[in-house]
């Protein structure tokens, strides 16, 4: 497993900073925050209106080492489309920096001071969120400073959310496939054939190997929707696939690549007779070549 | 030849009872991981296998090497297994990966060892040694023992300030005793935020102990601390501190 | 007694720790304060101060904690002052590293006691004009002193002013002021571990209570246990009253409990209770009694060896090892050699040996340590009476010193591998992936790992012996 090394750390938040008017943001449309107690840390705050790929790019240029999370305001329906515009100004050359982008909307997600008291942004372009009389702050403005443990929350939450998700869907699946008696036997069967059965019998773990790997079935698709409606809980990978995709070190996103393509020409598509632990296994050693290769910690 | 294990897939230990019944080996489940960890007996228990990661409090929890060194430890007598989806690899000489079992896994269980490798696999999942290392020896507001050696030394100079310079009470709460509302809050924050989540490994009970004492100290002292001017020289809330750090460095010393 | 204020300076980042210093100790000391490495070198640039406090810190340009470092620069900036270092529990580790790097003392910051910190900081302010004078002074001022010591007193003493010496019993002067601190004094045979625990407890504050010390070897297995602990009336054949062991016959002092290695399982429970409780219990007797004894180990085994053979436990390992000194053989300090033999000599070399005997006596590889050389001497004093010679020559000189030739050491290519394969093999214990140990070891990649392990192996297959997991896994690893 690649180790994260000390770098220093930038949040990036484009939004509607512009709303605030004491004081006016400034025209240059961004504001450099630090954090306290840790001095080569930085929260960037970046007009929405303004061409920020190329603020991301200018800021990042020099900083090859710095690990950055790039937060945007959802704009469309399709977050994973909004964030494509910030991807080449966020990738880094240096194979252990770590680079994710997510979008942010409603007021929902861990990002916002409404949906987690540990979160940054509260409404309306500010560092802090009002409700009930209580005024919650991340920052303190007159110091432009914002409060460490606010951004380290923030910062672990996000960084590690995709290779956690990675790590829960590849125990849950090989747990669920392992125990399959096809899997433990030496003859090879039809591919399709086990996969129906595992299919109806495990039909969501199915759709989310694969949301993993973009592969595109309305029919699975409702079913992680209507299951993410019921369970409160994000279960797509989103952004996530993004990030794998786009944003990781050159290997790891190598290493998504071959797990795409595995689940989709060694299991999903396959029509050929298969030892089906062969290919759990190849399933497997996939999985774990995107993990290792993954520089981040998988839990706080 | 019995094999116990502890696993929190209930449906990955029965096949691989099935797998292990083909050469005659028993199994018996030893703990649920899913559930806070409860001291079975350790009797009959010659080989151990834990299934890792292991789901625990809704994160995959990868405890083998606070499971290894705790045995060595205390149990140093059992072998010590790990199984799981994970890649064996170099020099790990008692992972089983689920996934390329070996032929004969009679032969496997048998020709280990307690001389246990030194090193385990890497499963990606929630590495509790290095939380734990960082609940004990983390900088500042991370480590218990700080925050315990802050109170500790607060409430000792207090007493030196009574029984050596006789300072009256207000001057001693100004001095001290006020800020350990504060740091109390603090000690129980990080004890909350590690207790549940530490309470699947095998000093649960060390553990368990350890929190009635903390919340001896939270009912009996650290309410009234600055307004009652007895409670600090109470030779018992010394000793009550000194008996939670005692019993935490025993869990330190055992798991690390 | 102290008649006057001195003056402290506390570097440590937290602001309400400074507080409670200064109203702890108002009554002698006088506080000053700084909360950065910079603050601390602009105070000792600015202020004399008669001791500095020095806790770790955040470095601003890093983000990192840093203290230790700034032993360095307070011993530059204030050549005499003395430090002492304030650690965090337990932290052995820490506070050993400090006394290497020249700290006086250590405080355990959770451990606090008003005495005991008075007395280290006392301690530390009046021995500091001795501690620059100890580095600077000849072997002759020792001598001297030596010399009008008691025959007893005589025989524990602590010869030496090698470094590593130096070094060891500066560690011993600030682990006397901890009194209930277990030590383990390693080193073989004859180098002198008695002598180190005797000096430990000369300086500390049990030093007026009983020091006993037991070669746990030479006692009957079978009445092993009695002899420690005691026993009742009637417990065993031929205890006919009850007997005090000599835990109990240490009680308030110091107790050496010499060739630890070699007890068996039930004395290392038993002797693990009391290291936790404080608590024996005489054979045969029904009730536990408390003792307040500070228990020094030694040995000539390694006990990370023992736990790991399964012989030693590694929780009473874990007791008694982490204040470990270790006293090295006479042969990795030679400068010793001379001064050990003058003082046992009583005299200047020149004026007992030739110049050619001295010669000898300098370069043998003295196995048997401090033990060997001071019955050496007897010997050669004979011999050289006995010859009616007026210096020791050749001739007197006991067989094997006479006859000693030189053994090769490693090569420094040698030397390179075996460091490199050290490092190899440590990193194998942090990771199972060749690529992530050829990173940690600055290799370039697995190839470049394989082709050295490899060639070391063709070339110095008796390195190899000292490396377990790289010898276990040679082949997976070459492959």
């Amino acid at each position: 497993m690649q180790k994260l090394a000390n770098h220093p750390k930038y949040i990036l938040i484009i939004w509607s900073w512009w709303k605030r008017t004491a004081p006016a943001f400034l025209a240059s449309g961004y504001e450099v925050w630090a954090v306290e107690g840790k001095p080569s840390d930085r929260l960037v705050l970046i007009d929405e209106r303004a061409d920020y790929a190329a603020i991301i790019a200018q800021l990042l240029a020099d900083e090859t080492q710095t690990d950055a999370l790039v937060f945007l305001h959802r704009r469309s329906h399709n977050p994973v489309e909004d964030l494509k515009s910030v991807t080449d100004a966020l990738r880094s050359a240096d194979a252990g920096a770590l680079r994710k982008a997510f979008a942010f909307s409603d007021g929902r997600d861990y990002l916002y001071l409404s949906a987690n008291e540990w979160g940054l942004i509260g409404n309306e372009g500010q560092l802090w969120y009002s409700s009930g009389g209580t005024k919650m702050r991340s920052a303190e403005a007159a110091a432009n400073t914002v409060r460490r443990t606010h951004f380290d929350k923030v910062w672990q939450y996000y960084s590690q959310q995709c290779k956690r998700k990675l790590l829960e869907l590849k125990e849950e699946l090989l747990a669920a496939l392992w125990v399959l008696p096809v899997a433990q036997s030496t003859e090879a069967v039809d591919n399709q054939t086990w996969l129906r059965a595992f299919k109806k019998e495990k039909p969501l773990l199915y759709a989310r190997l694969l949301d993993l790997a973009n592969e595109d079935s309305p029919k699975f698709n409702m079913l992680l929707e209507q299951a993410e409606q019921k369970s409160q809980e994000k279960l797509r990978f989103g952004e996530c696939r993004l990030n794998f995709s786009e944003l990781n070190p050159a290997d790891a996103r190598a290493q998504y690549q071959h797990l795409a393509d595995f689940i989709r020409d060694g299991i999903v598509n396959l029509e050929a007779p298969v030892l089906v632990s062969d290919s759990l296994r190849m399933l497997r050693d996939r999985f774990d070549d995107l993990l290792h290769a993954l520089p981040e910690s998988t839990y706080p | 030849m019995t094999i116990h294990c502890i696993t929190s897939e209930a449906s990955v230990l029965a096949t691989f009872e099935r797998r292990l019944a083909q050469e005659n080996i028993a199994v018996q489940l030893l703990h649920d991981a899913r559930k806070p960890w409860n001291a079975p007996d350790w009797l009959h228990v010659e080989r151990l296998v834990l299934f890792t990661p292991f789901l625990y409090e809704n994160q995959y929890v990868a405890a083998e090497k606070i499971w290894q060194s705790w045995l060595k430890k205390t149990h140093p007598r059992i072998v010590f297994f790990t199984a799981g989806f994970c890649q064996s690899d170099l020099g790990v000489a008692n992972h089983l990966d689920l996934m390329n079992l070996p032929k004969s896994l009679r032969d496997f269980f048998a020709q280990q060892s307690s001389d246990l490798s030194p090193t385990t696999v890497d499963t990606e999942g929630l590495q509790l040694h290095h939380k734990l290392a960082r609940f004990f020896d983390g900088h500042g507001k991370e480590s218990i023992f700080d925050v315990l050696s802050d109170i500790t030394r607060l409430i000792g100079m207090a007493v030196a300030g009574a029984q050596r310079h006789g300072d009256s009470f207000e001057i001693i709460r100004e001095d001290f005793l006020q800020k350990l509302p504060a740091k109390w809050a603090e000690l129980n924050n990080r004890w909350l935020n590690y207790y549940a989540l530490l309470c699947c490994l095998p000093v649960a009970d060390t553990l368990r102990e350890t929190n009635a004492l903390i919340a001896k100290v939270d009912q009996n002292y650290m309410g009234g601390i600055c307004e009652q001017a007895e409670l600090f020289q109470e030779e018992t809330l010394l000793n009550l501190l000194n008996d939670i750090h005692k019993q935490l460095f025993k869990v330190r010393q055992t798991c690390l | 007694m102290l008649v006057k204020n001195y003056q402290v300076l506390l570097l440590d980042d937290q602001i309400e720790f400074h507080q409670e210093m200064r109203a702890t100790f108002r009554q002698h000391y006088i506080f000053d304060g700084a909360r950065t490495a910079t603050e601390l070198e602009k105070k000792l640039n600015e202020t004399a101060y008669d001791l500095l406090l020095l806790d770790l810190v955040l470095d601003e340009d890093s983000g990192e904690r840093i203290g230790l470092s700034l032993i360095e620069t307070a011993r530059t900036l204030s050549p005499g002052l003395p430090v002492i270092v304030v650690t965090k529990d337990n932290d052995a580790e820490t506070a050993l590293e400090a006394i290497n790097l020249g700290a006086a003392n250590f405080l355990y910051k959770g451990k606090f006691n008003y005495d005991t910190w008075d007395r280290k900081f006392k301690k530390a302010i009046e021995h500091a004009p001795e501690l620059a004078e100890e580095r600077r002074s000849t072997s002759k001022s020792e001598k001297a002193q030596d010399r009008e010591a008691t025959p007893t007193e005589a025989l524990h003493t602590f010869i030496g002013q090698s470094p590593k010496i130096m070094e060891i019993k500066r560690l011993l002067d600030a682990l006397s002021e901890e009194p209930e601190i277990t030590v383990l004094i390693t080193g073989e045979t004859g180098v002198g571990k008695e002598v180190a625990a005797r000096y430990l407890h000369r300086q500390g504050p049990r030093k007026d209570k009983a020091f006993q010390a037991i070669n746990l070897t030479t006692v009957q297995k079978t009445l092993l246990e009695s002899t420690l602990f005691g026993h009742v009336k009637g417990s065993f054949t031929g205890a006919d009253r009850d007997a005090e062991g000599i835990f109990a016959q240490a009680q308030g002092g110091v107790l050496l409990l010499d060739e630890i290695g070699e007890i068996d399982a039930n004395i290392q429970v038993k002797l693990l209770r009391f290291l936790e409780d404080r608590i024996i219990r005489p054979v045969g007797g029904s009730k536990d009694i408390q003792l307040d004894v500070q228990i020094i180990a030694a040995t000539n085994r390694n006990l990370k060896e023992e736990v790991a053979k399964g012989n030693f436990r590694e929780d009473l390992y874990h007791r008694i090892a982490a204040w470990t000194i270790a006293i090295p053989p006479l042969r990795e300090r030679k400068d010793d050699i001379t001064l050990l033999l003058e003082y046992y000599a009583g005299a200047p070399l020149e004026e007992i040996f030739t110049p050619d005997s001295i010669e000898k006596l300098l370069h043998y590889s003295w196995s048997g340590n401090i033990r060997a050389l001071r019955n050496a001497v007897k010997y050669m004093a004979t011999k050289r009476r006995i010859e009616g010679k007026e210096l020791v020559d050749a001739s007197c000189l006991p067989d094997d010193v006479r006859e000693y030739t030189p053994v090769r050491a490693h090569s420094i290519e040698e030397q390179q591998a075996l460091m490199l394969l050290r490092h190899i093999e440590e990193a194998f214990g942090k990771s199972t992936r060749k690529q992530a140990v050829a990173e940690m070891v600055g290799l370039e990649n697995i190839d470049n790992l394989r082709y050295r392990i490899k060639t070391y192996f063709q070339k110095y297959p008796a390195l190899f012996a000292g490396l377990p997991v790289i010898s276990q896994h040679y082949s997976d690893i070459v492959k």
